[in-house]
């Protein structure tokens, strides 16, 4: 059976279950007031709307794209760890083994339907914020930078987590992975070195982007400032790999519990 | 009777809200061992782990176990009425969470790895072991209170599990604006460990202890609705 139109549907699917869900929207909105409002009261790096003219247009786009990847981030995947426990307690995860639809395929649906749709109300505020940008600075290239620092800073990092977060549930108790995965999400993305506790913060392994913000586009308002383009590359290349392996794993888990039934 | 019951809730909750307290407590005196290894004093992060990460793991669990019942249907027709159930299960977790803490906080003043706040400093010693329990206790109790109204009001356990996740960065991210407002000071939850020289520390912990008390009866008054429970349980 070709697999593609399986992949579709389950993405499709997923992605229209995500979206219509009010926890999505509640999470994610309440998430951006927190963020307006620090934007709001911040005076130093954190705010970049009151440098607008007084940085290079790539840095503030940059920099907007940091605040943006700083803390939704976390909503994506809170999100998006109850996605494959659901289909256990609905009672649906057996419905689908008896279908001609491949595991693999299935999936990977539900990886890339539910991640794209979690990540709808982030891009509706990242796009807010470039539209108040272009309309300050008037300059067509702000639409082009936005594309490209959102496909470069925040997409590895989301595929990143959005793997962890679908497949760390099928071993651990949601609510479990949940406060795990905000403390972890301090602890390798924010927490400087100087503080002696080993951390992830300072490698680039750094979801939040650390590394491809600052040797991409020369600026980051995480810990780590100076960074080549390679270690840039080689921070993406990473994040992408282990999202790959994760996924790899997961349906080899599920394929051998299946196996055991 | 009431001992059963209580028993009785605990199983159905499970082994799960049991270990997780222990598990987190196990996990940093762990990597406090690193970090002692690593001639890193792990003081702070102890405190950290008792003030930051403790409570918020019990305001996570109270939001999960309190919106979702698999037999709430069945509850509700009981003539118990499930408020009473749900008050019973958030402060066994509670409870349970704070045993935890306080047997933490006293193998941490054993091990003279206590993290005192500046305004404990000169106090005598009893005294201030008692009062650096409000160190965790606070932030319990304000992320226990929120985690029920949260809730309730979103009928999602992700939601709110994601709400409080995002109120405990942004409180970490903007300590020094939380430590410097004067209306903010009330709901700074994590100052012993962020913040450990400000000089209203106590003040705060009793107003961070007031908000969750005055929370726990509107998050209580939302337990009644049944129709709010019936539908969280269908949307998720």
């Amino acid at each position: 059976m070709n697999q593609l139109p399986v992949f579709f549907g389950a993405a499709a699917y997923e992605f229209r279950m995500q979206i219509r869900r009010r926890a999505v929207w509640i999470t994610m909105i309440l998430l951006i007031l927190l963020i307006a409002f620090a934007l709001s009261r911040s005076t130093g790096n954190f705010n970049v709307f009151l440098g607008l003219n007084n940085y290079p247009l790539q840095t503030i786009i940059a920099n907007w794209t940091d605040i943006i990847n700083a803390i939704l981030p976390i909503g994506v995947g809170v999100l998006l760890a109850d996605r494959l426990p659901r289909d256990r307690r609905m009672r649906v995860d057996e419905l689908f083994t008896s279908m001609p639809g491949a595991l693999s395929s299935r999936l990977m649906g539900k990886y890339m339907g539910s991640m794209l749709a979690t990540l709808v109300p982030m891009f509706a505020f990242y796009c807010t914020g470039i539209g108040y940008i272009f309309s300050q600075v008037q300059q067509p290239q702000v639409l082009w930078l936005a594309v490209e620092t959102f496909a470069a800073i925040v997409l590895p990092g989301i595929l990143f987590i959005s793997a962890f977060s679908i497949a760390c549930p099928a071993i651990l108790w949601v609510p479990l992975y949940q406060f795990l995965f905000v403390g972890y999400w301090f602890w390798g993305n924010w927490l400087g070195a100087r503080t002696g506790i080993p951390t992830l913060s300072d490698t680039i392994l750094t979801p939040a982007g650390t590394y491809i913000s600052s040797g991409f586009f020369g600026d980051s308002i995480f810990p780590v400032q100076n960074a080549t383009v390679w270690q840039g590359i080689e921070s993406m290349l990473l994040m992408l790999s282990i999202a790959v392996f994760v996924m790899v794993v997961l349906w080899s888990y599920l394929k051998w519990q299946q196996a055991r039934q | 009777m009431h001992v059963d019951r209580l028993r009785y809730e605990l199983q159905l909750m499970g082994k799960r809200v049991i270990l997780t307290p222990i598990l987190v407590m196990l996990g940093f005196a762990a990597f406090a061992g690193l970090l002692a290894y690593l001639h890193v004093m792990p003081a702070r992060f102890l405190s950290g782990g008792l003030e930051m990460i403790l409570p918020l793991s019990a305001g996570v669990i109270v939001a999960t176990v309190i919106s979702h019942d698999p037999a709430i249907e069945l509850q509700l027709t009981m003539p118990r009425k499930y408020d009473v159930t749900g008050i019973r299960r958030l402060g066994l977790i509670a409870a349970w969470t704070a045993i935890i803490a306080v047997l933490s906080s006293f193998i941490i003043s054993l091990l003279q790895l206590t993290f005192e706040p500046a305004q404990l400093k000169s106090w005598s010693a009893p005294l201030q072991l008692l009062a650096s329990q409000l160190t965790w206790l606070a932030p319990l109790l304000w992320l226990v209170a929120v985690g029920l109204c949260l809730a309730m009001l979103t009928r999602s356990r992700s939601a709110s599990g994601a709400i409080m996740c995002g109120i405990w960065l942004i409180e970490i991210l903007f300590k020094d604006y939380f430590a410097s407002t004067s209306w903010l000071k009330p709901v700074f939850l994590f100052p012993s460990t962020l913040t450990p020289g400000i000089d209203f520390w106590l003040t705060n912990r009793i107003e961070v202890i007031v908000i969750a008390l005055v929370l726990l009866p509107p998050g209580w008054l939302l337990l009644r609705n049944p129709e709010g429970l019936l539908k969280g349980s269908s949307e998720e």
